[in-house]
């Protein structure tokens, strides 16, 4: 074989596989490019602070669960004193609360015997109906397949803006996305090697016809206020649940507590 | 001197020209390898042009989602499931009327109370259509390599448009391939349907694509939501402001069966009204498949093995005519 023919395959191999790499990775989670629009990262802990209710009155970290179609109207969670069980508070878990600019994912195996969710990091595991759940963010979001950026945040004005698509619940053997904005789900059907066709087609979009790659996520983040000087931060969202039995009822989440600068976590964690 | 001449001049006669033997013309049939490439165009386009490739995936993922909970195990832990909702309403009747408690005191006991008869029925028919469908689902589940069916199509189709092509406008050296090619495909095409379980996996498909035509809907979807809410909030009082109701042993009994058994009962149910949920695409996948030959009264499913029988032997006698065409010398012109 000609040498330059050989060197100019080899050549084309290795374009064509980085090519491929850096398209996977431009699939597979938010860019921090845009930083400098969207604000300044926080990268950290927020330091949740546990829930507490006064009559309907409620303070903290906590969330509701509205039913289909019933705005205002929530399930009530027998397991919950909060706001006649209207409401459900949280505790800060192992980690005491949110890390931003990395995951913490679910352990192995999520669940135990009786359905019981089992991670521990981001909150306490919570009784819901009888059945413990919990909170984590996984690269690849549990229920619909997709990969996700780590938790992210932005401070720009006074006003913050975050991103907590890989926000995921697990409970009774169920897991959920519950996240802002909702990652798209990667779970319809492909016929065989439509996947890898797509990811192919995907780079050579992106690099041949300038077409951006295929959104992974929709909708708006979360949204709050954060005082630099005291680290106070408060963030909230609704999350449709899109999919699965409880199709359609939508989460309603309230983060309050003390965010606290830290070196950027592990990617996997 | 002179030296004789040793040879003397030879005079040939002309001889008569050389005409080289020529191969006997051969006739080139164009029908046949009409036949080819047309059967093959269409083998490759339509199945990409209708949507086959995802159609295919979409009742193989349906089947593959549906493997956890159709089980005959599995069915009769969702019986078993009902039961325990059922004898819970019995106690709680038997509380409700030993106690006399007003219905406003606990609201989502009354409500199970109340709605657990229709939860019960309901339950009970969509378990009855999915016990029932569990051996046409075996069937189908039995094909294997169902979603594989579309590349093959598209395959074959390759191979027949390549070998018609060659046969109408290639080299006749390379006829005698293309025949060969022609063959094999079209021998593909009959052989995967008759000697897989294709045939019965696909009548199977339509009966079950119409048995769990009442239970693949929107509406039995919030329906069963609703049912769920129901009884989620039932067991939640049951476990809590409820338990200070004096009751008899025996519904004391049952009543704590029943929340005891919660946990796993609310997780078989959700897991199969999720997997219903989230499959609904699928199944519509599914039926759009077997409405493709509606028009001409015949179940797509049904028909699909016979119809890759059929295009096979078309495909096989068309090749052999073309085989035959090869073989023949054309008559010499008078």
């Amino acid at each position: 074989m000609n040498l330059s023919t050989r060197t100019g395959r080899v050549l084309l191999a290795a374009t064509v596989t980085l090519g491929l790499a850096l398209g996977a990775t431009a699939c597979g989670g938010g860019s921090k490019n845009a930083t400098s629009s969207k604000g300044t990262e926080l990268v950290g802990i927020l330091h949740i602070t546990p829930g507490s209710a006064q009559g309907s009155k409620l303070s903290g970290t906590w969330f509701r669960m509205q039913e289909i179609g019933k705005a205002g109207k929530y399930m009530v969670n027998a397991n919950s004193k909060a706001d006649g069980g209207h409401a459900t508070l949280l505790a800060p878990g192992t980690s005491g609360g949110l890390r931003f600019g990395g995951y913490q994912s679910a352990p192995t195996p999520a669940f135990d015997a009786k359905g019981n969710a089992l991670a521990a990091a981001i909150t306490r595991p919570t009784k819901f109906f009888g059945v413990d759940f919990s909170i984590s963010t996984n690269p690849t979001d549990p229920q619909t397949k997709t990969q996700v950026a780590p938790p992210t945040v932005y401070l720009k004005d006074g006003k913050i803006t975050a991103d907590l698509s890989a926000w995921g619940v697990t409970w009774n053997n169920q897991v959920f996305n519950q996240g802002a904005p909702k990652p798209v789900t990667s779970t319809g059907a492909k016929a065989i090697g439509q996947e890898k066709a797509e990811k192919v087609w995907d780079w050579v979009a992106g690099k041949y016809l300038e077409k951006a790659p295929a959104a992974t996520i929709t909708g708006k983040g979360a949204t709050g206020t954060y005082d630099p000087t005291t680290g106070k931060f408060v963030l909230q969202w609704r999350s449709l649940i899109v999919g699965g039995p409880f199709n359609q009822f939508t989460g309603i989440w309230h983060l309050e507590g003390v965010f606290k600068k830290a070196a950027a976590a592990p990617s996997n964690g | 001197m002179t030296t004789p001449s040793l040879l003397a001049e030879l005079t040939l006669p002309a001889a008569p020209p050389v005409v080289r033997a020529s191969a006997a013309p051969v006739r080139r049939r164009r029908a046949p390898a009409l036949v080819l490439l047309v059967i093959g165009s269409l083998l490759v386009v339509g199945p990409i042009a209708g949507g086959l490739f995802v159609k295919v995936a979409s009742g193989q993922q349906m089947i593959d989602a549906f493997a956890p909970y159709i089980t005959l195990d599995s069915l009769d832990q969702y019986d078993g499931d009902l039961r325990t909702l059922s004898s819970g309403v019995k106690s709680v009747d038997a509380v409700y009327a030993d106690q006399k408690i007003p219905a406003a005191k606990y609201p989502g006991v009354t409500a199970y109370r109340t709605d657990g008869p229709a939860i019960d029925r309901r339950a009970t028919t969509l378990l009855t259509r999915i016990r029932a469908a569990q051996p046409d689902y075996q069937r189908v589940s039995d094909i294997g390599g169902f979603d594989r069916i579309p590349f093959l199509l598209v395959l074959c189709g390759l191979a027949l448009a390549h070998a018609g092509a060659v046969l109408l406008g290639g080299r006749r050296q390379r006829a005698g391939g293309a025949v060969v090619l022609a063959l094999a495909a079209a021998v593909v095409l009959i052989a995967y349907p008759l000697v897989g379980s294709l045939p019965a996996g696909t009548r199977a498909g339509e009966r079950l694509q119409h048995a769990l035509a009442p239970v693949m809907t929107r509406a039995t979807v919030r329906q069963e939501q609703d049912d769920f809410v129901v009884l989620v909030q039932a067991v939640g009082e049951l476990d809590t402001a409820f338990r200070a109701e004096p009751r008899t042993p025996q519904a004391h009994a049952q009543l704590n069966t029943l929340v005891k058994a919660w946990p796993r009962i609310s997780s078989d149910l959700a897991s199969l009204v999720g997997t219903i949920n989230d499959n609904l695409t699928d199944y519509q996948a599914l039926s759009d498949l077997d409405a493709t030959t509606s028009d001409v009264g015949v179940s797509g499913l049904k028909a699909l093995p016979w119809f890759l029988v059929g295009v096979g032997a078309v495909s096989a006698l068309a090749a052999g005519a073309a085989l035959a065409s090869q073989k023949r010398p054309r008559k010499a012109l008078a």
